[in-house]
């Protein structure tokens, strides 16, 4: 379940490094990309991007007042979303590592009008600066996979919930269908480089996406260790065939 | 996926169709955050509409509680849809509405009062001289086809009318063969009477 190694290694999508550079070298992927992360998505995705966060959303239980925690919200679409439904007297924290992608989204959301109950935060998932039993709702979408030690920020996760708050995970995860499998790997490896190259000029960070993805923990591996961490109650959800998959838990 | 899909379109189109009428975009504007249920029956499904401040998101579930739910039957919705008496079709004996009800009435109110301003809309892509044009011409198509159809409605109408007076009901033919059998076998005993009759006035032949 520990995705480090014995000697202080780590995985960078295939390759293995030294722990302490992951974190820099996953910032360095984000910075290149940051300026079109959002038509990357919606190119990578064809769009279904917009509808995996729908289901989030949905699923998200998030209401009128509650504090809401979007961990590497990057460009802030699950916030924009949460700003409207907790009102004026909740609060939702955009929190990312990597400040290019903060203030890519601070930028778009307060271009839409966005302000007044959402902060932006530049945290690190693993030792999140905010106290114990604060939120009432945390996600984390897309973001899971670049963290070094999973484990200890989904720990993270449930010492900043209050009991009864929710985490979802939103996060590519596993196909069951071989058939499918296959074809998301053609796609993932050809495809998804060739137009990094074509739209960023950035071949590698998207070579890093396909191969972090396949590096990622499967759904039951995923929900296994969100019950280790202390959550109740662990489901997962499938979406696109489970491509991508939402795991969500209840503190107790 | 699918009906994500599917709820995604419709609230981008709904949203669209908003944005062509801005009193009533600002209007769902203030009631941003608020999520009403409708809980259809017969056949049984459930839709949330979540209010967003430039339209609404549609959603097929919902895990927090909503503001306000509105059951009826899908009949019942559906005559409510197109009822140019909203506020009047809310409160139909098979409605239920629970929750904050002031809400589902100011949606109501916002439907009822929609005013999409075509001719605005065109001047934007012909300019004002073209989107006149096109909207007089327009008009007058709509008051052609709107009168067609009045006279097409009173006509079948009548016309059925008048086949409703030429042709007979299965119900009403039985009803009517059954009353002949009744004549004929009436006719039937005054016959054998009349023939006891005159037997009996006939003088005896022995």
């Amino acid at each position: 379940m520990n995705d480090t190694r014995q000697d202080s290694t780590t995985h960078f999508g295939y390759q293995t490094v030294d722990e302490k550079q992951k974190a820099d070298k996953v910032a360095e992927v984000f910075h290149s990309v940051a300026s079109r992360y959002d038509l990357m998505n919606d190119v990578l995705s064809g769009g279904m991007h917009r509808l995996w966060k729908r289901q989030t959303i949905e699923m998200s239980g998030v209401r009128r007042g509650n504090q809401v925690l979007d961990i590497a919200g990057g460009t802030g679409d699950l916030s924009r979303k949460f700003s409207t439904l907790v009102g004026p007297e909740g609060q939702v924290v955009l929190a990312d590592i990597n400040d290019s992608m903060l203030k890519v989204g601070r930028d778009r959301l307060l271009d839409k009008g966005v302000a007044g109950n959402v902060r932006f935060v530049q945290a690190d998932a693993e030792c999140l600066p905010f106290p114990d039993n604060y939120f009432d709702v945390v996600t984390i979408a897309f973001g899971l996979r670049n963290v070094t030690h999973k484990d200890r920020a989904i720990e993270s996760m449930l010492r900043v919930l209050k009991p009864g708050g929710r985490l979802l995970i939103l996060e590519f995860s596993k196909p069951k269908n071989p058939l499918l499998t296959k074809l998301y790997d053609t796609y993932s490896f050809n495809f998804m480089p060739l137009a990094g190259k074509l739209i960023t000029n950035d071949a590698d960070s998207y070579r890093y996406l396909a191969e972090s993805i396949r590096m990622h923990p499967d759904q039951e591996t995923l929900k296994a260790m969100m019950e280790t961490a202390g959550f109740a109650g662990v489901s997962y959800h499938n979406m696109t065939g489970g491509i991508v998959a939402l795991h969500r838990g209840i503190k107790p | 996926m699918l009906t994500q899909l599917l709820l995604a379109g419709a609230d981008s189109s709904i949203n669209a169709l908003l944005r062509l009428d801005p009193v009533s975009q600002q209007r769902f504007g203030k009631l941003a955050g608020q999520v009403l249920a409708i809980q259809a029956r017969e056949p049984d499904f459930a839709l949330f509409l979540v209010l967003q401040p430039e339209g609404l998101q549609l959603a097929r579930q919902w895990e927090a509680p909503a503001d306000c739910t509105l059951s009826a039957t899908t009949a019942e919705l559906w005559q409510l849809l197109t009822s140019s008496n909203k506020a009047a079709a809310l409160y139909q004996p098979g409605v239920t509405i629970t929750g904050n009800n002031s809400l589902l009435v100011e949606l109501a109110d916002i439907v009822q009062a929609m005013e999409i301003d075509w001719e605005f809309q065109l001047q934007q892509w012909f300019g004002p001289l073209a989107a006149g044009l096109i909207g007089s011409h327009l008009r007058l198509r709509g008051r052609w086809t709107a009168a067609n159809l009045a006279s097409l409605h009173q006509r079948t109408e009548d016309w059925l009318a008048e086949e409703a007076r030429l042709l007979v009901g299965n119900n009403e033919a039985e009803s009517r063969f059954a009353e002949l059998d009744q004549l004929k076998l009436q006719l039937d005993r005054l016959e054998a009477r009349a023939a006891l009759i005159r037997r009996q006035l006939e003088p005896d032949t022995e």
